[in-house]
Parts: C-alpha cells; sequence; structure tokens
C-alpha cells in the first residue's frame, strides 16, 4: 500500500491509501533509491528523512507537472516513482530530493521573502 | 545566522549553481546543497554565505539592508513614459514571407494615418511628461511617408529638451530627401540584414535588383554618414540558417560589431512559417553555437563583436539594473516608459501586441492617441508581467535575472497561465542563461577576454565567478 494525491476540488488534494503494483512495501527499501520490478512497472522508491515530509505533498504536485509520463505517489518513508522509463536511477532520485528540498526551502523562508517584499514596497 | 533563500540549478559538469532573489550566485556542489537543505551548514558554509551577502543576522542590520538593496535594483521600476514606436503606414515596399506585423502592400489605402491622425499623435505627444524623448519609427517601411517622419520630428525637437530618433527602414528606396533625413546627428538607421547576400535575397528581396538596392544603400549611408549611424539585425530562420561566419565578415565590413541574432518572430505573417519540429531547441542550439563563434573569433582577430542579446542577458546576471531592453526584465509592467501608436492612432504595449492585434487573435490594444490610456486594461495585463512569485520562477535559479512575456505567451498559446518550463520564453532563455553560467564558469583565457567585452569591463576578475565548495 502506498499513498497518493487525490484532487478533490478546486485547490484541495487529499490523501487517498491506494495499492501501486510492484512498488516496494515501506521498509523494504535499504538504499535511498530502490527499485523493484513488479507485476505492473517498475517501481523506484526514493527515501525521504522525516524532517522533509511535510514538503513531500508539494514536491510530488510539482513532479508530477514536470515528468507527467512517470507516477509519483507518497509512501510512509520516501515517494515511489513507477513508470519512470528512460530515466535512470540516480536521476531519479535526485529530482525527487531536489523537488522536496526545493519546497522545504520555499515554504520554510517564505516568510523572509514576505518580510523583505513589504519593507521595500511600502511607502 | 539567517540565509536567504537559495535557489539552485545542475550544471552539465556535475556542478550546482546557486542565486538568491538579489542575484547573488556562486557555484557548489551536491554536498553544500544536502548541508544547506539539512540545516547542517558547516562553519565554513557560513562564512562563505556571510562573505557573499547571502546571509544576515537579524532584519534591518547592514547586511539585510545591503541585500535589501540588491534585490530592489533588480526590480525593473516604472519610469516615465519616454520611448514611443510610431506606426505612420503599415504599407510596405518589400513582401517578407516572415513579416511580423502583417504589412499592407504598398499600393494599398487606409494603412497610413490620416492628417487627423497625425494632429492627435503630436497632441498627444506634446502631452507628455516628459523632457527627454525617443522616438522609433516602424511600419511597414516608414520611409513611404518621409512627410509625416518630417513633421514628427519638427515637432519632437520643439517640444522635448532632448529627442533621439530611429528609423526602422529596408532601405530600399533612399532619395535624396529621405538622406536628407538621415543625416541629422539625432537619427539614426536601424535595418535588417539577414546575413549574407545570398540570405538577404532568399529571405528578403527575392530578386537580385532589390538585393542590389539594398546593399548599395547600405554602402552608400555607412560611407556617407560612418559606422554609429546604423545599427542592424539579421533575422535567423532555424530551417536554414545563414553561414555565421559570413555574417558576422558581412557585419563587420559595415562597422556593426554588435549582432542581435534574432528566431523568427512569432507573430503577423510569420506564423504561418513551417519551421518542423523541435524548433526552440534547434534555436537554443543554434544561439549556443554562435556564441562560441564568437569567442574563437574575437580571440583570433582580436576584434571583438558580440551577440547584444546575450550581452544583455550577461549583464542582467553580473549587474545591477540592467533593465534597458524591454524583452527581458521584471516587473514588465506595460505603457509604462514605452508604447506604440499604430497605424490607425490606436495604443499598444508593445510591438508585438498591435501584431496579434493586427491579425485579429486578440485585441490588444490599450487604448487611442484621442482617448488615451485603458488603464484598466494596462492593470488587467500586468497582472502576469512578473516573475517572481511564479510557481515555477520561484525554484528557478535564473529568475533574478530573467523576465516575463505576456504577450508572447498569448500569441503562442492563447493564454498567459501556460506553466512556464512549457513556454517558449522560458524554455529560450533557460538556455541562454545556461550558456552564460557555462561561460561564467568556463576557466578559459578566450572566454574571459570576450566575457569582459561583453560585460563592459576592463578584464575578468576571478571574484566574477563565486565558488564553494
Amino acid at each position: 500500500m502506498t499513498t497518493t494525491l487525490v484532487n478533490t476540488g478546486r485547490l484541495r488534494w487529499k490523501i487517498n491509501e491506494v495499492a501501486v503494483e510492484g512498488a516496494p512495501r515501506v521498509g523494504d527499501g535499504h538504499r535511498s533509491a530502490n527499485r523493484t520490478e513488479g507485476c505492473g512497472s517498475a517501481a523506484v522508491t526514493v527515501e525521504i528523512a522525516e524532517a522533509f515530509h511535510p514538503y513531500m505533498d508539494a514536491a510530488v504536485l510539482r513532479l508530477q507537472s514536470q515528468h507527467p509520463y512517470a507516477s509519483f505517489d507518497i509512501a510512509d518513508h520516501g515517494i515511489v516513482v513507477t513508470d519512470s522509463a528512460g530515466i535512470g536511477d540516480i536521476e531519479i532520485r535526485k529530482a525527487v530530493l531536489h523537488a522536496v528540498y526545493r519546497e522545504r526551502i520555499y515554504a520554510e523562508t517564505l516568510s523572509m521573502r514576505l518580510a523583505l517584499v513589504a519593507a521595500v514596497t511600502s511607502k | 545566522m539567517n540565509v536567504w533563500p537559495l535557489k539552485f540549478r545542475e550544471t552539465p559538469d556535475g556542478g550546482i549553481v546557486f542565486a538568491d532573489d538579489a542575484g547573488g550566485f556562486f557555484k557548489s556542489d551536491e554536498g553544500f546543497l544536502r548541508r544547506y537543505s539539512n540545516d547542517s551548514l558547516n562553519a565554513s558554509d557560513l562564512a562563505f554565505l556571510r562573505d557573499g551577502g547571502h546571509s544576515f543576522g537579524k532584519e534591518f542590520d547592514l547586511p539585510w539592508t545591503s541585500f535589501a538593496y540588491r534585490w530592489s535594483r533588480r526590480q525593473s521600476r516604472p519610469q516615465q513614459l519616454s520611448y514611443v514606436i510610431l506606426v505612420p503606414t503599415l504599407r510596405c515596399n518589400l513582401a517578407c514571407g516572415y513579416c511580423q506585423v502583417s504589412r499592407a502592400s504598398e499600393a494599398a489605402r487606409g494603412f497610413d494615418w490620416t492628417a487627423d491622425t497625425l494632429r492627435d499623435v503630436l497632441a498627444y505627444l506634446g502631452s507628455l511628461e516628459t523632457t527627454d524623448i525617443k522616438v522609433e519609427f516602424q511600419g511597414g517601411e516608414p520611409m513611404l511617408r518621409i512627410d509625416i517622419l518630417e513633421e514628427v520630428r519638427t515637432f519632437c525637437r520643439s517640444r522635448f529638451r532632448e529627442a533621439q530618433f530611429v528609423v526602422c527602414t529596408n532601405l530600399q528606396c533612399l532619395g535624396s530627401r529621405e538622406l536628407a533625413f538621415l543625416e541629422a546627428d539625432d537619427t539614426f538607421v536601424s535595418t535588417s540584414l539577414d546575413g549574407d547576400r545570398a540570405t538577404h535575397e532568399r529571405q528578403r528581396t527575392h530578386e537580385s535588383v532589390r538585393t542590389n538596392e539594398f546593399f548599395d544603400n547600405l554602402d552608400h549611408v555607412v560611407g556617407r554618414f560612418g559606422p554609429g549611424k546604423v545599427s542592424a539585425l539579421p533575422t535567423i530562420d532555424v530551417d536554414n540558417p545563414p553561414d555565421f561566419p559570413a555574417l558576422l565578415d558581412n557585419f563587420e565590413n559595415y562597422g556593426i560589431h554588435s549582432v542581435y541574432l534574432r528566431p523568427v518572430n512569432h507573430q503577423g505573417f510569420a506564423r504561418k512559417l513551417k519551421q518542423g519540429t523541435n524548433v526552440l531547441a534547434r534555436w537554443n542550439r543554434i544561439h549556443a553555437d554562435f556564441i562560441d563563434l564568437l569567442v574563437d573569433r574575437n580571440c583570433r582577430t582580436g576584434r571583438f563583436m558580440e551577440e547584444y542579446y546575450f550581452s544583455q542577458c550577461l549583464k542582467r546576471v553580473l549587474q545591477l539594473g540592467t533593465d534597458n531592453h524591454v524583452d527581458i526584465r521584471n516587473p514588465n509592467f506595460f505603457a509604462s516608459d514605452y508604447l506604440v501608436v499604430d497605424h490607425d492612432g490606436r495604443l499598444y504595449p508593445t510591438d508585438e501586441a498591435r501584431m496579434q492585434s493586427r491579425i485579429g487573435r486578440i485585441d490588444l490594444s490599450i487604448g487611442s492617441v484621442t482617448d488615451g490610456l485603458d488603464l484598466a486594461k494596462v492593470a488587467l495585463l500586468n497582472t502576469s508581467s512578473l516573475n517572481n512569485f511564479d510557481p515555477d520562477c520561484i525554484h528557478c535559479v535564473y529568475q533574478p535575472f530573467c523576465g516575463t512575456d505576456v504577450i508572447d505567451d498569448v500569441s503562442r498559446y492563447g493564454r498567459v497561465d501556460v506553466p512556464r518550463p512549457d513556454t517558449w520564453f522560458c524554455g529560450r532563455h533557460t538556455a541562454v542563461f545556461d550558456k552564460v553560467f557555462e561561460l561564467i564558469y568556463r576557466r578559459d583565457e578566450a572566454v574571459r577576454q570576450s566575457l569582459a567585452h561583453w560585460a563592459g569591463v576592463s578584464s575578468w576578475a576571478e571574484e566574477m565567478a563565486p565558488a564553494h565548495s
């Protein structure tokens, strides 16, 4: 079982638990990018450190738009990538980690940016 | 210590370029990225970030204020309206297949300013608050209405403290009256020169008699008025690009050292031009190769030529406040410092916007010389004219140096909310900035000589390419 984001309307998303064919079970992956072959498409699990978990939702949305032919799903310890034909494991891992990094940087520095804009543009 | 948000992008050599929102940049690696993202920066990282102006202690301390200053200088401020593009006629004496404005034939009627329009244009110009003005005559072929050009210039010279005029002409017909007009010190020529003679004839003049007319007139104008009088731009068909070494030789022969390599603009008749698949990728390859060609040529000859737009993007990376090119700045607010007056007296925010309206795709006019600006429409366009908090740009390392182009998005996609990475504008500029950073970090003397020349500095200094490991 793993989790996916389901669009429930205008900019609202909820997390659903669904089965992903070939996806590893939580705890299966000892490496940070672990490819498994199941009866469906090959899947890669990119383990994400706990500190980054709050940013996985946003990262998955972005990854899905950047790589529309692949599928990104949130699991307990990371992000599962399926149907990533043509993209190597190292590239997948990097793309996923960078997306999560970006979302964390954005979220944790937003107040800094807003304060800057407010200070510079206030009359 | 607080670190300003850093955006990052991998480079082909495995490194990573970082930049903050004020355009401070450096090159590092995956290890630094991991430490930064994991809140585990070491003492060396913190010292580097502090010395590079990427951090501060508390709000409004000196590093914070300094960053705020640099950030504000990265934003293009609305200026007084002081630059107008005037289209006194849409008629033209050439019929280029990729004409961007859907020009009218030379004998057509109803495509010139009427006496009333001219009167209203002069009244409109007279109402501007600016003391200095730059007037660009566009067309069609503006020289077909030399009488109007003369009237406008006479008016502007008397109305403004300083006035400068640029005639965008195909140089096909130059009589004594036209030459007398161009002779003035405040008047300059901008023309199209698509490369060597064969390319220019294939793309524009179509017959040798007309090609001879053009090159004879170009020779005459450069010979009579000197090289600083004329600028020229080539339009590049990615399906059939010119011989670039020959193009550079030809430009240099006319004393023109700045070449603005432009792809066929997706406007007007040019929209119908079939250029095959992967046009953007092929254009980016052509442009990048052209930059390498320039570097080699400059090093070999010792005579420096530039690609104008690349130099502009390079300056935007290295300097604050390089906002004088309207195609790349942020925010790019419309009708703030320049606008277009079309052949019927209607006002447009850009030349491309009037082209959109001309083909009936969308009415992007923002008023008329009679009724003035439609401020509500300008405000509507301006809502999409900045990149700072765009959901894609905010993660892009090139955001502080880049711009926006709503009109191009409308032209190509019919909407303004296409994800940025999927747009021509983003694809083109990502490639240009990739090339800029590739050269900045290429430790090569030939490259550094050209970069220094293009950036307008006496020599390249190591500190201009900061790196941290």
